[in-house]
């Protein structure tokens, strides 16, 4: 009698340690099924479309510096965008708006940054240089300083990043 | 006999003792993994419970910003206002500076307006999470439509970060969607 009771406590205690064991490790896989160096995307906040341009200070002559002496424009992502013309006209309504984090040149975009990369830019207006900072809620333009339109998802001397 | 009473006396212990510290390891590890996961299920719940649509509908009978001088002015009250209720039921599961990142880079509104462009209605199918360290996960979703779309056909992949907030619950600090 007395050795059935001590086996059955020994059962327990095995028991019980592996169940500390097996919990917690169970809690870690859960509902995973890759491991984390399946993606070989690099981690980082910027996602860069555009042609390629030269290093930035290795290769300085060629190219014609369109932000100070960077060869592109630096686009943060600042939330939604509407120009309006000068005549009143609507341009662009609920687009991307996004502003240079070197010279502050704040432009809004029909075109965004998905998961899948950029969309055709479309309509694009910009401002060239902007004392302030947008929030992140996005901007009204009222009569931009430039207005175009692209079919291609790229835009020469602009790169677009997210936050 | 008095030997075989204090054993069984330390094995009881160690028993109950051990269920509760696994079941408090096993319940933190859930809680933590539900709220990323029911914060992802929002995010990437396509115009849920029409929130891009509500979006649009009081952007649009909006009236315009500043008409007296050129140049750019924050977004007309409105819009504003618009804007912050589409973000309210992230409240619940994102920290402040995440909703802030978010409303940035326009997440998730740009893929409710290209799905909304697409007439399409997309779900969340299946949502899949690896933990990286103690507050951060790599995340799989898998998204399911009712017309077949180039754009989800494979799962969207990413990081979310956690933080507790003043109350010490778990909510999320940062999403970023690997492209």
């Amino acid at each position: 009698m007395k050795i059935s009771k001590k086996i059955f406590t020994l059962l327990l205690i095995i028991v019980c340690a592996l169940s500390v064991i097996a919990v917690p490790s169970y809690a870690n896989t859960y509902d995973s099924e890759k491991k984390t160096d399946d993606f070989t995307m690099i981690e980082g906040l910027t996602t860069i479309h555009g042609p390629e341009e030269f290093g930035e200070e290795q290769y300085g002559p060629k190219y014609e510096p369109v932000c100070g002496t960077y060869p592109s424009h630096r686009m943060m992502a600042s939330g939604l965008g509407f120009v309006q013309k000068q005549d009143g006209s609507i341009y662009i309504w609920a687009g991307a708006a996004w502003q240079c984090t070197r010279c502050k040149l704040v432009m809004v975009t029909e075109g965004d940054l998905y998961w899948w990369g950029m969309t055709p830019i479309g309509r694009y207006a910009t401002i060239n240089y902007w004392p302030d900072d947008i929030n992140n809620n996005g901007c009204y333009i009222y009569g931009a300083e430039h207005y175009g339109y692209t079919s291609e998802n790229y835009l020469p001397g602009y790169k677009f990043y997210l936050p | 006999m008095k030997k075989n009473k204090l054993f069984f006396i330390i094995a009881t212990t160690l028993i109950i003792t051990s269920f509760l510290f696994t079941a408090c390891l096993n319940n933190e590890s859930v809680l933590e993994e539900d709220v990323v996961k029911n914060f992802l299920h929002e995010f990437f719940s396509i115009n849920s419970l029409g929130r891009y649509d509500k979006l649009m509908e009081l952007t649009t009978t909006s009236n315009s910003g500043s008409t007296t001088s050129g140049g750019v002015s924050e977004l007309p009250v409105n819009i504003q206002e618009a804007y912050e209720d589409y973000y309210l039921p992230f409240d619940d599961y994102a920290s402040y500076s995440c909703i802030a990142g978010m409303k940035a880079s326009r997440l998730p509104i740009k893929y409710d307006a290209l799905f909304a462009e697409y007439a399409a209605k997309v779900e969340v199918d299946k949502i899949t999470l690896v933990p990286l360290n103690e507050n951060s996960y790599d995340f799989e979703v898998l998204l399911k439509a009712d017309q077949d779309l180039e754009e989800i056909q494979s799962p969207v992949k990413g990081k979310v970060t956690t933080t507790t907030d003043v109350d010490g619950e778990t909510i999320v600090d940062s999403i970023l969607i690997f492209n």
